[in-house]
């Protein structure tokens, strides 16, 4: 799994590579606390290159995303295709990520 | 979940404008209408006259708006859940002019009993005839219904039937002319002209036809004596007999529509998806379903029986508007012109080219079609030889006729039209070409020192080796995942013995581990306690292997528990 960042206004954007299962998960969701702790208050998660996410990657994302709102600030999802958007309707995320959206769309919002 | 092809203006699903419904179902009855002619066949082999056929007319009528509606439906039982209009089918046509030549009416319609029972028989058993009925031979099937309507549409278009067999100049310009403006309103139309091609044709071909006096006579009488309204009378309705002679063709006549009615429903699936590669079975079986009542109705109340109509679904596909509303106001249009003789009798007089035109025009999308269907997996061997000696086979009854006329009757129920010679060999063959197609290939996994990375390799090295789809890959690949990451090693697993199997119906991976049994949930858990983490965790995951796979079954072992996941090809 791979990171790379860049910003869009107050938005940190993340775009993810890879597969997100228990392993790769784990530096994600690190990364991300530390961004938190650090004053991060909108963080975008862009899953358009990210070929497969499993439940500990989905469980790292909610709790990141959970911890986020808990602070004031949000956390979102974009560009999730094929099976990470198959992984989020099935698990039932779809409702508290409004995941369908690409990034254009999510920067135009900002 | 469906991605919409780009040119679909309206989904099965989609709502539409009503004047839009209504425009669109008059069209598709006037395709619906091109067998009625099947009519006065068979009124003529039972020795009736005008108003037989005129009774089998209007009461077909009303029994193909009934179908049209029960296809319509989207039910868990019944229906197809698409626009598929119905029309007096064709498949019957062979063993109901028997059955009217030796027993009359009352034989033709107590041996439909028949028919129907077989086509209720094989909607309960479909999803058991899978491995039987894969898109190659779906989609054989799909493109020689189109391919045995070209001989009746070239020779309709140029005017010649049953008893013309001379072209006249007036009636080739005709043909041609409603064909060509069909074809040019459907290139250069623009979105909302497009959409009534065939109807815009049809009716410059009746305005030809009437200006270049190429209506018979006796067709003109008949609409300008034709009442504005009467009720249909049933010839003799309920008076059903029987003759065990002829059941085994008509079983092969509800074989033979019910393999049609899997091509034109796998084909209305196909308009909607433009990933489609796999037939959804419970629709069809719902389409089949269907079927089997209307023609049970057929026979009940005297009318010919019907079946979804190939036709009408290349009519969809070329418009691009397959909202399955259509097909009730199409269905309704058809039963109130039952009530009307007058009304009736427009669509009773088409003139023959222009039921040519109509006919070139949808075999165009049905051939089409069908290759697409056929496409739709990687060609090798098996499945080149299946679709070549099948196409070749059907070909063949129209090249040498002679030929299949010395064999004995009995096989003449197959070698009747080349849509069913095509059908039976496509199916033969497919079963012949089974054997020997599984492939299997084994690894193994210990926790302690395994990598995830070359249990993905080993999955993708044998998949792109069988030719397995992308997307069925990656749902495999998916389940592996949460099994080898979370769900295994949550129960207990220090060691996986991993075999993958594939025939091309079906891949299924079977691991063995030696932990504790695990359950897979249908439902996914609350994600307040997934975000917590703990084993709501490892349930999410099991969830997200039975969502991902199409099958998943345990097996409780001595010293090894085996998990195996199906996925259908």
């Amino acid at each position: 799994m791979q990171l790379f960042e860049r910003r869009h206004g107050d938005a940190l954007i993340f775009k993810v590579y890879g597969r997100l299962h228990q392993k790769t998960a784990r530096p994600l969701g690190e990364e991300l606390a530390r961004r938190v702790a650090a004053g991060e208050r909108h963080i975008i998660l862009d899953f358009s290159e990210l070929e497969s996410m499993a439940a500990a990657g989905l469980q790292v994302v909610l709790q990141a995303a959970r911890h986020l709102r808990g602070q004031g600030g949000r956390l979102t999802l974009c560009g999730c295709r094929n099976r990470v958007h198959h992984v989020i309707h099935a698990s039932g995320c779809h409702e508290e990520f409004n995941a369908h959206q690409s990034l254009e769309e999510v920067c135009a919002k900002l | 979940m469906t991605t919409r092809p780009v040119n679909l203006l309206y989904a099965s699903t989609d709502p539409i404008p009503g004047r839009l419904q209504w425009g669109m179902g008059l069209q598709h009855c006037f395709v619906m209408s091109s067998t009625l002619i099947m009519a006065s066949l068979i009124a003529h082999a039972a020795s009736g006259g005008a108003d037989l056929a005129d009774q089998l007319v209007r009461i077909s009528m009303i029994v193909a708006g009934v179908a049209t509606i029960l296809q319509s439906l989207k039910t868990k039982e019944m229906g197809a859940g698409y626009l598929c209009p119905c029309l007096p089918g064709p498949s019957y046509l062979p063993a109901s002019l028997v059955a009217a030549q030796t027993g009359g009416m009352s034989l033709v319609f107590g041996m439909l009993l028949v028919a129907a029972a077989t086509q209720a028989l094989l909607s309960r058993v479909l999803h058991r005839l899978r491995a039987f009925l894969p898109p190659e031979v779906t989609g054989v099937i799909v493109a020689m219904v189109g391919v045995t309507l070209v001989p009746l549409g070239i020779s309709s278009i140029c005017g010649l039937d049953g008893t013309d067999k001379q072209a006249h100049p007036e009636e080739v310009i005709t043909g041609l002319s409603a064909l060509g403006l069909m074809f040019g309103i459907s290139v250069w139309g623009g979105a909302r002209l497009r959409l009534y091609s065939v109807l815009i044709g049809i009716g410059a071909g009746y305005a030809l036809a009437y200006g270049l006096k190429i209506f018979p006579e006796k067709d003109l009488s008949y609409l300008t004596s034709a009442g504005l309204f009467a009720l249909p009378v049933p010839h003799a309705p309920w008076d059903l007999s029987f003759d065990t002679s002829l059941i085994l063709p008509f079983v092969i006549a509800g074989v033979a529509s019910s393999i049609k009615a899997i091509g034109v429903i796998s084909t209305s699936q196909k308009i909607d998806d433009a990933d489609w590669a796999v037939p959804e079975l419970n629709s069809i079986r719902g389409g089949i379903l269907a079927n089997a009542v209307a023609v049970m109705g057929s026979a009940l109340v005297g009318g010919m029986a019907p079946s979804p109509s190939a036709s009408n679904v290349g009519l969809a596909m070329s418009t691009g508007v397959a909202s399955r509303r259509i097909g009730f106001a199409a269905g309704l249009i058809f039963i109130a012109l039952a009530f009307s003789p007058v009304l009736a009798a427009v669509f009773v007089i088409m003139p023959v080219p222009v039921k040519g035109a109509i006919l070139i025009y949808v075999a165009c999308f049905m051939i089409v079609s069908g290759w697409q269907l056929i496409m739709t997996r990687p060609m090798e061997p098996r499945s080149i030889i299946v679709v070549g000696c099948s196409i070749i086979s059907g070909l063949s009854i129209d090249f040498l006729p002679d030929l299949y006329g010395q064999l004995p009757s009995s096989f003449h129920a197959i070698t009747c039209s080349p849509l069913s010679f095509a059908t039976v060999m496509a199916i033969t063959l497919n079963m012949i070409m089974q054997i020997g197609i599984t492939r299997r290939s084994a690894t193994s996994f210990d926790f302690a020192d395994g990598s995830l990375d070359d249990l993905i390799g080993f999955l993708d090295k044998n998949s792109a080796a069988w030719g397995i789809r992308p997307e069925v890959v990656h749902r495999m690949t998916d389940s592996l995942i949460e099994l080898v990451d979370t769900v295994l090693p949550h129960r207990g697993a220090t060691r996986l013995d991993i075999e993958l199997s594939f025939d091309k119906v079906k891949l299924e991976l079977q691991i063995a581990h030696d932990g504790e049994t695990v359950a897979f949930p249908d439902d996914a858990p609350h994600l307040d306690d997934v975000a917590k983490g703990g084993d709501h965790l490892h349930v999410l995951s099991a969830h997200l292997v039975n969502a991902a796979a199409d099958g998943v079954s345990t097996k409780q072992g001595h010293d090894l528990q085996t998990v195996k996941l199906h996925f259908l090809h």
